[in-house]
């Protein structure tokens, strides 16, 4: 735990406002802060909600109860539709509920969606901790405020925005924008909430954190809480020197690599980057990476559950998982999935389809800069990146042009000034995909 | 634009004839729909020109707004016109019985349905139903409240327009280009005269294409407004104008110079009017789905509900909604175009298809049937949950554990239990998890035939419309309570639930 946790931690019990905001960059220490302020909480009589936004991460937390805080008594507050894991299922510390009735008596802590906490009535707690602020919907937190006389809010602003199926511009520019995210117009509303940030990244290797602060921060500077030294990235077996090769090894020096297929405009599905990708992943475990990290010095040989393979697409993620069941059985155990649901994860090493890939325009969504941001900060050591030619150019055809509208401003950095970023920094790490081992020599 | 949408525009775009994108209207018709074509002058943005509406095709009612000076009276006639519309809907009305926790109530049996040419008419309608619902009401002026009244109603209409699925106030283009594709570009698309000449060309052009350059012809096409073009506006509405003023500085009469101007007018809207009816022929000729009948019972408890907020309340709605309002439209919004969405898909196979295409849904033949599958339930009682396989050569772009809807049977769910890819095809298992029945009552009805081909969709996600906090229970975390005027909008909540 840092200085910055402890601080916030021991303002918790005297606050005077009705809420507390706590920014926090990729790899943080998010989860323990919210692990520890709900420990904290939950020492008075009155249980203390936890608040999530997908179920995964209400897993993920619950799990993370059990294992660090096992004298808490942690209750998981259900929908009848999702099935909740076995290892939580069968956990003894666990209660499992799907009515609020029946966990509210015997729960410090209770754990649930806002999707399910929306559905509780006529409860008021004295405290409650909301997880990824920044990814919930403020009409969810209209309909679970009545829940909590003060609460802390956690999240990373520069993850991705909430979003809606629907389109209207009607909301824009209400200080309770239904479609804008819970921090947002709780801070629009409540100027004079404290606003507190975590300023150390223990995940991103020190080779990130310069490059994801300044594209994706600018509010909220962080730094590296490792040191160069402490993260290294080695292979066991010597590579053959193909481009595949050539980009593992360089992204193992310096922490980030770009793969360059040549220019083509190929839509969503293309396949030889899939394939590319794919190429990579199989290297690094084939090559048997070895990783040694500052908090556990012993060497850990790299497995399929610390890559993971990050696209934009749903539709993308479930090509690439095709090809993985069918053509590389011994990939088995890598996530391959998009950004949306990587957020909040964490890896070894991350490969990356670029979102602008062989694209032939640059919409709104795949300049978000929320998406790149998720895609290029999951790694602890490594993150390499495979695109196609020309995104440079691709940007410059499509400046960014959505209207801009007054009112409640998101913490998220604009989004083609962030690819610029992203790729200005990639061009130093560049490794043709077409050059072949004898031109190069010569 | 899908997979399925690209191909039928280039196909489209090759045979110059526009293609059928769906089997059946998936909107509600009314035998008598309110046409209504506006105008607006160039510069201020809600003083009206003029406004063409009507329920006959060949009696439409002209309003023209004198170049200068107050358009109220003009706006107190179309306000009588449009009210006298909504009136007459409200002659009948029907008793529901009470269900649930609801108590019986009246509703009327039909609603307005006003038709314009495009979406970009809806947003004149909103700017001026924003002006006109503030306007303050004299009692020395009769006008005054129609005109208010004519406010009110207007945005009434266009926050309809703006859930989909909804047939209170439809832009024709859109209405056409939901149910035809063609081959010229989605912006192309949004003229009607051209939209309508690809779908429906006059006998003696050669295909849609041809006549889609014809109707673009400058000398003879008209845009359908709000705006009218430059030409017309030096060539024709300037020179008149300028008369009127000349006439009325001189302290002439200018009554001849408004014939002219209505007379102007006229030629200019009737082409547009003509289009409209024409569109609405076409459109009437398409068999209706059966979901429309479903969202225009809702439409009309929704306009029930209105007339008796006007009829006890009667304040105009805020300018800008407050925070539980906003929230609420924003669910309602939502909903309706899950709702749509899901029961287009239900109801026609041609949206069936494009979402094959899309991945949201596949098709294929069931080869095997285990009627006698149990699972133990969570309290260890047993409960009959059938299983059977389909085998499918779509791309399957799902994942174990999604919940699916199936068109043949729509009050069964299903889930998705287990995907094996095989050379050919895949074999997905699929298991019943809704509308069986008990155990004890099984509702055999739902177990498919061997050899049966179907499609599953994507299932719409449960809605539960969440519990909303009261106006005055607005937690601090949105401001508060707001102090100003409160709404209504929590009425009629949960209809929309099936």
């Amino acid at each position: 735990m840092d200085q910055a946790t402890r601080a916030i931690l021991e303002q918790l019990p005297t606050l005077t406002h009705r809420g507390i905001v706590v920014d926090s960059p990729p790899g943080a220490g998010k989860s323990t802060l919210v692990a520890r302020a709900a420990d904290a909480l939950a020492q008075s009589s009155a249980p203390c909600p936890v608040i999530a936004q997908t179920n995964s991460q209400v897993d993920h937390l619950v799990r993370r109860f059990a294992r660090h805080h096992p004298h808490l008594r942690t209750a998981r507050l259900t929908a009848t539709e999702h099935t909740v894991p076995h290892d939580l299922q069968a956990h003894p510390g666990i209660q499992i509920g799907t009515r609020i009735e029946a966990l509210e008596k015997t729960a410090d802590v209770i754990v649930g969606t806002a999707m399910k906490w929306a559905t509780v009535t006529d409860r008021r707690w004295p405290w409650a901790i909301i997880d990824e602020a920044y990814q919930m919907r403020s009409d969810m937190l209209l309909w679970t405020a009545g829940l909590f006389d003060r609460a802390l809010f956690v999240g990373d602003p520069g993850q991705l925005d909430p979003f809606s199926a629907v389109e209207t511009d009607r909301f824009q520019g209400l200080f309770h924008d239904p479609m804008n995210s819970a921090v947002a117009v709780l801070l629009a509303n409540n100027r004079d909430l404290p606003v507190h940030s975590l300023p150390v990244s223990w995940r991103l290797p020190p080779s990130a954190v310069p490059l994801i602060s300044d594209a994706f921060y600018p509010f909220t500077p962080f730094h590296a809480g490792s040191r160069e030294a402490d993260r290294t990235l080695t292979f066991s077996i010597r590579g053959m020197r193909t481009p595949t090769d050539e980009v593992i090894e360089h992204a193992a020096r310096t922490g980030w690599a770009l793969f360059e297929l040549p220019a083509r405009i190929t839509g969503p599905h293309d396949i030889e980057a899939f394939q590319a990708v794919l190429g990579i992943a199989e290297r690094l475990l084939a090559r048997r990476a070895i990783t040694t990290c500052g908090e556990t010095p012993e060497a850990h040989v790299l497995l399929p559950g610390d890559v993971a393979i990050g696209t934009a697409h749903r539709s993308q993620a479930h090509h690439i998982r095709a090809l993985l069941a069918r053509h590389y059985p011994q990939l088995h155990g890598i996530t391959v999935d998009t950004a949306n649901r990587l957020q909040g994860c964490e890896f070894r090493v991350t490969i990356v389809l670029h979102p602008l890939s062989g694209r032939g325009d640059a919409s709104a969504f795949h300049l978000e800069a929320g998406r790149l941001c998720v895609l290029t900060s999951r790694h602890r050591h490594a993150c390499i990146v495979v695109a196609r030619v020309g995104i440079a150019e691709l940007l410059d055809a499509h400046p960014s042009n959505d209207p801009v509208h007054p009112g409640a401003a998101s913490k998220v950095a604009d989004g083609w000034e962030a690819n610029h970023a992203v790729l200005a920094h990639l061009a130093g790490h560049t490794i043709d995909a077409r050059a072949q081992y004898g031109r190069r020599r010569g | 634009m899908s997979l399925l949408t690209s191909l039928l525009k280039m196909r489209a775009a090759d045979t110059g004839n526009a293609l059928r994108a769906s089997q059946l209207r998936h909107l509600h018709l009314s035998d008598q729909p309110l046409m209504l074509l506006a105008m607006t002058r160039t510069g201020p943005a809600a003083r009206p020109l003029a406004v063409m509406l009507g329920t006959d095709p060949h009696r439409p009612q002209l309003l023209v707004a004198p170049p200068s000076g107050s358009t109220t009276s003009m706006l107190a006639t179309l306000a009588d016109a449009v009210t006298a519309y909504i009136d007459a809907c409200q002659r009948h009305s029907e008793h529901l019985p009470a269900i649930n926790n609801k108590p019986a109530r009246r509703r009327y049996t039909d609603a307005p349905q006003i038709l314009v040419p495009n979406p970009q008419t809806v947003q004149h309608l909103k700017v001026l139903g924003d002006d006109l619902r503030f306007r303050r009401v004299d009692d020395q002026n009769p006008d005054s409240r129609a005109v208010q009244r004519l406010g009110h109603w207007l945005t009434y209409l266009t926050d309809r327009a703006d859930i989909p699925g909804s047939a209170a106030l439809i832009p024709m283009t859109s209405f056409l280009s939901m149910h035809w594709v063609t081959g010229q570009s989605p912006q192309e698309d949004e003229d009607l005269a051209t939209l309508l000449a690809w779908i429906d060309p006059p006998r003696h052009a050669a295909s849609g294409r041809d006549a889609a350059y014809e109707a673009e012809d400058p000398a003879t096409h008209r845009p359908a407004g709000p705006a009218t073009d430059a030409a017309f506006d030096n060539d024709h509405l300037a020179p008149l104008f300028d008369a009127y003023a000349r006439a009325r500085a001189q302290g002439q009469d200018q009554a001849r110079t408004l014939e002219e101007l209505e007379r102007l007018l006229a030629a200019y809207l009737h082409p547009t009017w003509d289009l409209m009816w024409q569109a609405y022929t076409l459109l009437q000729a398409l068999p209706e789905a059966k979901s429309s009948t479903r969202r225009w019972d809702h439409e009309r408890t929704v306009f029930t509900d209105e007339c008796v907020y006007l009829a006890q309340d009667g304040r105009p709605r805020p300018a800008r909604d407050q925070a539980v309002a906003a929230a609420v439209r924003l669910a309602r919004m939502e909903h309706g175009a899950a709702a749509f969405a899901a029961e287009r898909a239900a109801d026609d196979p041609f949206a069936r298809a494009e979402l094959r295409t899309t991945g949201e849904a596949f098709g294929g033949t069931v080869t095997a049937i285990d009627s006698k599958h149990t699972l133990r339930g969570p309290t260890g009682r047993p409960q009959w949950r059938p299983r059977f396989t389909v085998s499918t050569t779509d791309l399957l772009r799902m994942e174990p554990g999604q919940l699916l809807a199936c068109h043949a049977y729509r009050k069964a769910g299903y889930k998705i239990c287990e995907i094996t890819p095989a050379d050919d095809d895949t074999l997905v298992e699929l298991e019943i998890t809704a509308g069986m029945g008990h155990a004890d009552r099984p509702n055999y009805d739902v177990l498919p035939e061997a050899g049966a081909f179907l499609v599953f969709t994507i299932a719409p996600d449960p809605y539960r419309m969440p519990e909303f906090p009261a106006r005055d229970q607005t937690p601090w975390t949105h401001g508060g309570p707001p102090a100003d005027h409160p709404d209504h909008s929590n009425e009629g909540e949960g209809e929309e639930e099936q």
